[in-house]
This record gives C-alpha cells, sequence and structure tokens, in this order.
C-alpha cells in the first residue's frame, strides 16, 4: 500500500517523517525506485504523481454489497402521448398548476400512465394537496407506490399489500388514504377496520377518521354513529351528529321531528305558526344542538332542530305539496328562518325537488352558497341564466354573483356563450371601470376552468379592444384565452394514443 | 422538417420562456407569417407600437428578433417555431421579405468571412514575440509553484487544512498573472478538496501530484511528443484558436448528442454538450462559453437528437474538445444511448485515456444495464457483474432516476471525475430523458 505511507508523510511534511521505502518489483516500483535521492518533497510528489495515475488506470469497481433492488411491477398501461408528457411537466413547473387534478382525472380514465420521471414532482405536490390525494394514487400507477415507498416524505401514497397492515402500521394520511378509498367501494369494510382500532385512536383521528363517512353513508351505520354520540371528544359528537342528520331513517332524525313536530302549526291562510322552545336540554345537545347559537338563542335551537329534518317529511305531515309549504312559510316573522332551515335540510337530504324550489324562490342575498352547489346542473344554470338577464351589467360588478358563478361548473356551451357575450357587452362600456372591477379581474382566469374548450375559437375572438378601460382587461383577458388553450391542448393530448 | 415540440422547448433558456413561448404559439398573435425551405419568420404584437420583427434560419437554429429582451432565444422565437409545428397550415410557403432576406445573406456571409479570416495570418514577427513573452512568464510561475508545491509538502499537508481560501487564492492570482490560467482554475478546486471530508489528504495528494507532474512535463515540452504537447500546454492553460482547429482533419459521422451541463464559472456561463459518434465510436465535447447576462449567439445543441455532421478535434493524445466544421440535413430523434456492458469496462476506458493524457478530469461515460441503488446512505449504480460505482453527492435528479428505473437496468449517460458519477441523460423503455440540465 504504497499510496497510503505517501499520504501518511505527506500529511504530516517530508521536514519531519522520513520517505517510506520506495521501488519494489514491476514497472511502477522501478520507476518509483528510480526516483529516489534529491529534495524528499519533490521525490514524494513525483513517487505520487506516478503511482495515483497507476491505480487509477487500473482501477477495478468494487463489488457492490447491497443486493439489487426488488424492481417494481411492470406497468400495465401503456404510457400517455409525448405532448401530454409535457403539459404535465409544464404543470409541475408551476404554470397552470391548478389544472393538474383535471389533468390526472383524464389520464386515469384513458387508462394510460404518466412518464415515471415527473412522478418525484407529482408526489411532492401531493403532499400539500391532501383533496386530490385519491386522484393522485390512481395516477401514479405501481411505479408511483414502489418509489414513494422508498421516501418517507411520500408514505402518504405507500400502501401496503393488504388493507389490514396499512391500517394497522399506516401513517395518518395513508390511513385516511385508506378509508376514504374504502368508504366508495366498501363502506363497510371501511367502518369495521375503524371500529377495529377506534378505542385506541387520538381524539383528532377519530374526528378526522369520522368525516370520511359522508361518502357512502347509509343506515347500516348508524348504530355506530348513534354510540359515536356519547365520544368523549365534542368534535367526534359533532361530527357523528352532523352524519346522523343525513340519515332520514336514523333515530336522531326521529328524535328531532318529534321535537319539532308540536312547535310547528300550519294554518289555514295558509301560513306557519311558530312556537320556540323553552329549553335546550342534554338530550337536544347530545344530538348535536349548539345551546349558544348566534342570535336568537331560541330560534337557533329551532332552526338547528328542524335543518336536521328531510323537507319531504313535512309533506307527509300536512298533506301538502313542497310549493304550498314554501309559499305557506313565505308570509310571517319566521320566513328567514323557515327557508334556511329547510335549505339546510334539503341539502343534507338531496331533496332535488326542495332544492330547486328554494333556488328559485332566494333572490342572490340570502342564497346559500351550499344549497346551490346541492342544486342540479340543470337548476344551477337557469339561476344563472335567469340572474344575468335580469341584471346585466350588475352581474360583474359584484362578488357574491360572481362567487355563485364559480361554484357551477361546468358551464354549458349555451351559459358560456351567453356570459361571454355578456363580458364583452359589459367591457365594451364605460362601466367596466377598474375600480368597480377587481373581483372579476381576479377570478377571470378561474373562468378557464370552467368554459368549455371546444368554444375556445369563438372564446378567442370579438373583444372590445378599442374599449375605453381596456388597458385594464386586455391582461387577465389574455391569460384566461391563455390557460383555456392549454387546456384545450393538455385534453387533446391525453386523448392522444401514445409515444 | 424532424423538429418536435419538446425539442424547441429544450432550446428555452428557462421555463418561463417556454410558457410564454407557448402562449404566443396562436395563429392570432401574428400577424405577417411565412417560411421557405431555410428559414421561418413572422410579426409579432407586443406591447410596443410596431410589431417585432422574428426570423429564424432553421439550418441551425439561429434566431432573431427586434424585441429587447435579454434571453435567447426570446419567446417569439420559440412561439414561431412552435406554431410552425403545431399550426403548418397557418405559416405559408413564401419568398422571403427584404428584412428577412437580408438578414440570411447577411449570415452566410458571417460564415464565408471567418472561412476568410483563416485564410489572412497577423504579423507573424509581433506574434511570435507575444509568444515568447507568455512562455517566460509562464516557465517563472512554473518555477515559483514548483517551489509552493515542494514547501507545501515538506511543511505537511495538515498545515494547509488551516487555510482559508483566499490562502489559495493567494497562488492562484499569481499563476493568473503568469498568464497560466489552466493552473490557476485547479488550484482555486484545492480548498474545496481540503473541506471534502473523510480521505481529503489522499484527494489532495492526488492533485497536488498531478500538478507537479504537469510542471516537470511541462519543462520537458521539447522531448514530448505533438500530441502530449498539445494536452500539457492546454493544461497549463494555452488556447487553440478555432481557425487554427478548423485547419485539421474532421471526422464525419452521425453524431449522437448524449449529455449536456451548463454552469456557471467565473462569471460565464459554461455549457458542455458531449456526443458520440455512432460509427467511430468515440466522444466529443462541445464547450462554448456565454458571458452572464449577455444573450448566447446561438443555443446549445439539445440533447436527444442524433445529427450528421463533420466535427475537428482540439489537438491533444485523446482528443475529446471540438468543434463542429459543417452540419448536414436535419437531425433525427435519439433512438438509443450507446454505453459499456459493465462498470469494469467503462473504467478500463477511462484508464486507457488517463495513460494517454493524466491530465483528463471529467471522463464521458456510457453506462449500459445498470441500476440505480441505495447503498450506506448514498445512491450507487449496479451492473449485472453486481460492481458499484457511486453516484456524484451534488447529482439533484437521483429521484428522477430512480423512478424510471422502477429497479430494473437502465442506459446512463454522464460524467465520471475518478470519484464518482454525474449522469446527464438516461435511456429507458425506449426513451432519451434529460436527467441534469443544469447544476
Amino acid at each position: 500500500m504504497i499510496w497510503q505511507e505517501l499520504v501518511a508523510c505527506a500529511l504530516v511534511g517530508t521536514a519531519r517523517q522520513p520517505l517510506p521505502a520506495m521501488g519494489g518489483n514491476g514497472p511502477l516500483g522501478e520507476l518509483v525506485g528510480g526516483l529516489a535521492g534529491g529534495d524528499p518533497a519533490r521525490v514524494l510528489l513525483a513517487a505520487a504523481a506516478a503511482t495515483a495515475l497507476y491505480e487509477q488506470a487500473g482501477r477495478v469497481p468494487a463489488k457492490l454489497g447491497e443486493p439489487a433492488p426488488t424492481p417494481a411491477e411492470p406497468e400495465e398501461r401503456p404510457p400517455c402521448s409525448a405532448r401530454a408528457a409535457t403539459h404535465l411537466a409544464t404543470m409541475l413547473g408551476s404554470s397552470y398548476r391548478q389544472l393538474l387534478p383535471e389533468w390526472l382525472e383524464l389520464l386515469v380514465a384513458s387508462g394510460r400512465a404518466l412518464p415515471p420521471e415527473l412522478l418525484p414532482d407529482l408526489l411532492a405536490w401531493g403532499r400539500t394537496e391532501a383533496a386530490h390525494r385519491a386522484r393522485l394514487l390512481a395516477a401514479v400507477g405501481r411505479r408511483g407506490l414502489w418509489l414513494a415507498a422508498q421516501n418517507p416524505d411520500w408514505q402518504y401514497v405507500a400502501l401496503a399489500d393488504d388493507d389490514d397492515a396499512t391500517w394497522q402500521t399506516g401513517v395518518r394520511a395513508t390511513r385516511l388514504l385508506l378509508l376514504q378509498r374504502l368508504r366508495r367501494e366498501d363502506p363497510e369494510r371501511a367502518r369495521q377496520l375503524l371500529e377495529s382500532t377506534w378505542k385506541s385512536e387520538s381524539a383528532k383521528n377519530r374526528a378526522e377518521f369520522l368525516e370520511t363517512f359522508a361518502d357512502g353513508l347509509s343506515i347500516a351505520d348508524e348504530p355506530f354513529l348513534e354510540a359515536a354520540l356519547d365520544d368523549r371528544s365534542r368534535e367526534v359528537r359533532l361530527a357523528a351528529a352532523a352524519l346522523l342528520r343525513r340519515l332520514a331513517a336514523s333515530r336522531l332524525v326521529a328524535r328531532m321531528t318529534g321535537r319539532v313536530q308540536p312547535l310547528l302549526t300550519l294554518m289555514p291562510k295558509p301560513r306557519i305558526h311558530v312556537r320556540l322552545p323553552e329549553v335546550c336540554d342534554a338530550a337536544m345537545q347530545r344530538d348535536g344542538v349548539d345551546p349558544k347559537p348566534q342570535g336568537g338563542e331560541r330560534a337557533g335551537w329551532l332552526r338547528q332542530m328542524l335543518a336536521a329534518i328531510p323537507p319531504s317529511s313535512w309533506c307527509r305531515h300536512w298533506e301538502r305539496t313542497p310549493a304550498e309549504l314554501i309559499e305557506a312559510a313565505s308570509h310571517g316573522e319566521w320566513q328567514q328562518l323557515l327557508l334556511l332551515a329547510w335549505a339546510e335540510a334539503a341539502v343534507a337530504h338531496r331533496e332535488a325537488e326542495w332544492i330547486a324550489l328554494l333556488v328559485a324562490q332566494a333572490g342572490v342575498e340570502p342564497l346559500q352558497e351550499s344549497l346551490f352547489e346541492a342544486a342540479s346542473p340543470a337548476v344551477r344554470e337557469a339561476f344563472l341564466l335567469e340572474l344575468l338577464e335580469r341584471e346585466g351589467e350588475k352581474f360583474f360588478s359584484d362578488y357574491r354573483r360572481l362567487g355563485l358563478l364559480v361554484r357551477h361548473t361546468p358551464w354549458s356551451p349555451s351559459l358560456s356563450r351567453v356570459l361571454i357575450s355578456s363580458l364583452r357587452r359589459h367591457l365594451g362600456t364605460a362601466q367596466a371601470q377598474p375600480s368597480r372591477g377587481w373581483h372579476l379581474r381576479a377570478q377571470l382566469i378561474t373562468w378557464a376552468h370552467h368554459l368549455p374548450c371546444e368554444l375556445f375559437g369563438e372564446i378567442e375572438q370579438g373583444w372590445p379592444e378599442d374599449s375605453p378601460h381596456w388597458s385594464f382587461w386586455s391582461e387577465p383577458i389574455r391569460d384566461m384565452l391563455a390557460c383555456l388553450r392549454f387546456r384545450r391542448e393538455m385534453r387533446a393530448a391525453l386523448a392522444e394514443s401514445s409515444f | 422538417m424532424p423538429w418536435t415540440v419538446q425539442q424547441v422547448l429544450a432550446l428555452a433558456p428557462d421555463a418561463g420562456s417556454a410558457k410564454a413561448g407557448r402562449d404566443l404559439a396562436s395563429p392570432r398573435r401574428w400577424g405577417l407569417l411565412g417560411a421557405s425551405e431555410r428559414a421561418l419568420w413572422g410579426e409579432c404584437q407586443g406591447s410596443g407600437k410596431h410589431p417585432y420583427q422574428v426570423k429564424i434560419d432553421l439550418d441551425e437554429p439561429a434566431f432573431a428578433c427586434t424585441c429587447p429582451s435579454r434571453k435567447f432565444p426570446c419567446k417569439h422565437g420559440l412561439g414561431l417555431m412552435l406554431l410552425s409545428i403545431e399550426a403548418p397550415e397557418a405559416v405559408a410557403r413564401a419568398l422571403p421579405p427584404a428584412w428577412v432576406a437580408e438578414w440570411l445573406e447577411k449570415r452566410a456571409g458571417r460564415t464565408e468571412k471567418r472561412q476568410q479570416k483563416t485564410e489572412q495570418t497577423p504579423d507573424p514577427a509581433a506574434q511570435a514575440k507575444r509568444v515568447q513573452q507568455r512562455e517566460a512568464k509562464i516557465t517563472a510561475g512554473l518555477v515559483e509553484l514548483e517551489l509552493w508545491l515542494s514547501d507545501a509538502v515538506r511543511g505537511g499537508l495538515a498545515a494547509l487544512q488551516g487555510r482559508s481560501f483566499a490562502d489559495w487564492e493567494t497562488i492562484a492570482a499569481r499563476m493568473v498573472d503568469a498568464q497560466a490560467p489552466g493552473l490557476a482554475r485547479q488550484l482555486r478546486t484545492m480548498a474545496g478538496v481540503v473541506a471534502s471530508g473523510e480521505q481529503w489528504p489522499s484527494r489532495l495528494l492526488d492533485r497536488l501530484a498531478r500538478l507537479y507532474l504537469l510542471i516537470e512535463g511541462y519543462r520537458r515540452l521539447d522531448a514530448q511528443d505533438a500530441e502530449v504537447c498539445a494536452d500539457l500546454r492546454s493544461a497549463v492553460g494555452w488556447t487553440v484558436s478555432q481557425d487554427e482547429v478548423l485547419r485539421g482533419a474532421g471526422v464525419r459521422d452521425t453524431w449522437l448528442v448524449v449529455g449536456q451541463r451548463t454552469r456557471e464559472e467565473d462569471r460565464l456561463q459554461v455549457n458542455r454538450t458531449w456526443l458520440w459518434g455512432s460509427a467511430s465510436e468515440r466522444a466529443a465535447l462541445l464547450v462554448t462559453f456565454t458571458p452572464m447576462g449577455v444573450p448566447a449567439s446561438a443555443p446549445a445543441i439539445p440533447p436527444g437528437i442524433a445529427l450528421e455532421a463533420e466535427l475537428v478535434f482540439f489537438p491533444g493524445a485523446s482528443p475529446l474538445r471540438a468543434l463542429v466544421r459543417e452540419r448536414f440535413g436535419q437531425p433525427d430523434s435519439l433512438a438509443r444511448l450507446p454505453g459499456h456492458g459493465s462498470i469494469r469496462a467503462g473504467l478500463a476506458a477511462w484508464g486507457a485515456a488517463l495513460g494517454r493524457n493524466p491530465f483528463i478530469e471529467t471522463f464521458p461515460l456510457g453506462l449500459a444495464g445498470v441500476v440505480p441503488v441505495f447503498a450506506g446512505g448514498r445512491l450507487h449504480l449496479r451492473d449485472s457483474e453486481g460492481s458499484g460505482l457511486p453516484v456524484a453527492p451534488g447529482f439533484a435528479t437521483s429521484w428522477q432516476m430512480l423512478a424510471l428505473s422502477g429497479g430494473r437496468p437502465l442506459d446512463l449517460f454522464g460524467e465520471w471525475d475518478g470519484e464518482s458519477f454525474l449522469p446527464l441523460s438516461a435511456f429507458a423503455e425506449g426513451r432519451f430523458v434529460v436527467l441534469e440540465k443544469s447544476a
């Protein structure tokens, strides 16, 4: 090991340590041996140069102790097109990131695989995007699971081979993902898994896991949820009550009905006579009624209870149609309380007829966003079209109206055409002034997510570029068009067959 | 024209330009649009009063635009090129307008002028005098450096550990004064070697001894053959003029563009592009230097293509650096990544090259069928014989490489520096993928 001896000598210095013995057999030995004599420092440098080169030129690689890794199972899905892959890379490079969920969904639907070298960036993105994890999991495929299992940061998708093991040993995010998936595929099994560890879960876990029951909720979950009303944690109790309110056949809904029916009377005129509850007793609180609601206490108790009862049960109770009851509720001092509570109940129990009637009946101001979102696409479109026609210019300057607009998705071609032509007209007028346009300006980019891509050609043309305020609008309109165009290309590329 | 969207996007100087270029690839954004056999042109309305005039010479490709952007190529150039691929029907065949024709002529003229320039020689007496003066300075510098080196070894490398960057900078600056920038550059890297952790004395002695070898070799320049001479002169810092190189014999081949690396060095953007001759089975390195903040005169050749070209190599015993003398036809996309069948064979090729030129710092290494494996907390490559090669600790896209392999063998190309391997590109499942664009 002449090299190590040379290094040791150089480290201390030739002034303090004699040179190691030089020379020996073989060409290197002869060469180095011939260097002896003269300044030791220079001899050492020359010997080191020769030895280092000799060793490097003849270097043989070391055997790697580590065995070859277990490879990922082969990908069965064909790869997506090269163009689609570039789109994904663009989105992961932070342009148009908001379109990633749509892209992933389309990829899964197309039955194709994404290019593996983009998996790390996608998995990193998914760490902070809990809402899109289920989609991500379906898109990353076997290669993605194989990769994620090797990086602690990506444990959230690293599912073990069997669900039991994942549930017993996974990190919280992984378990949550498993539960969410099972609630969609096999809610019964999900509940059994949760019950198996329920007693040892933290309060935070219990509440969070319970929320997954919103998917696949059925009366079979009722006994478990009813028991959870007595949980130690208030968060868990409230989560259980919120779920039971959505089950028309639950004991909780029956108890609520029993409490509220004596308080409401249908008068002949017709109008609804309301008597407020006197107390909020322990049983009511157990069912999730907040004893200290905002506003009037007693009215608040009634509203909370009424909101748990399916509106259709009042039709049976009084033998009236929904329209008649809404009409009756619209007279008298309790109009707002009754309609708000029914709206909430109609959403919870998904009563489409009630939702449609309540949306049509409501003006914009008291219309809750949740009610609007629960309505069928046709009902939402009709509402928006009517609003656009009635209000024209005002529509584009008001954040509440604009807010409802983007809660509806996707926009049909007919709604889109009306919207775009109204917008063009609006931007062409002197009223489209910057001081009133900030909400619209900030929102325009998201329009590109709602508009149908097929209309791009139509939408691209005909903007009022000579309008007095165009300089304020040109940039957001251009960005919106660019984003819509990207979306159109992205969808077309995912429909292409392969590389 | 086989340019693909991906290849065009690879020309973009950054992600922002790629996105902006993509947004501009719509016929609506353009006034005049046209194409000929050799060129593309268009007028794009920007924020100014007059539209920007964009022209592209497809042969290279070379870009020119009247916009004030410092990026190169600018978004207009990229947009026009993308548009011609995605919507060729929008770009009509036409005769180039005057502003395009003039530019193309001027470009042709420049190439001619370059050829003419090689003909004329400067005043030989004055040049010989300058060379002589520099030789004298270098000789004096080498004496100084040799003294410094032997002092360092006499006093012990341990004493160097306490030295600051400034101390290394002092001797490096002396070599700059002595007009030996190659030596100065190597000395500047030494402070990093001292701080490189375990085994640093071994690495440092290797470097210092290599410098000593260079000094001793340079002193005996007259006794060497021409190729060794060229390597020694180049390592010290002499440059050979491109005109002189271009006079040499060329190697025509289908050159595969297998890897590329851009980094900042002394306020210069240094772009290194590795080629592999598919018939000649040899590597070539194209190096371009661009001052920071100044647009490049031409975009680099994008990796992942195969081009028919004649290359001329800089002189040396194991020549790598080359210039493109002429390109023929349009590039094709890469269908394979050539590489050694085992790590042992790859290192043997490196050893053979070192035997011819001991001053090689980075060696182009293609490896076929290796699997990335984590071992001892570090990424290694494992071949079918079970041999391992450590991956450079600064390699930024380990996870991408791991994802590409899926635990199965893949083909890699990269740079080997005697310590670790820096992957630049991969070929897996029939696709070429760039692993590290810049570092």
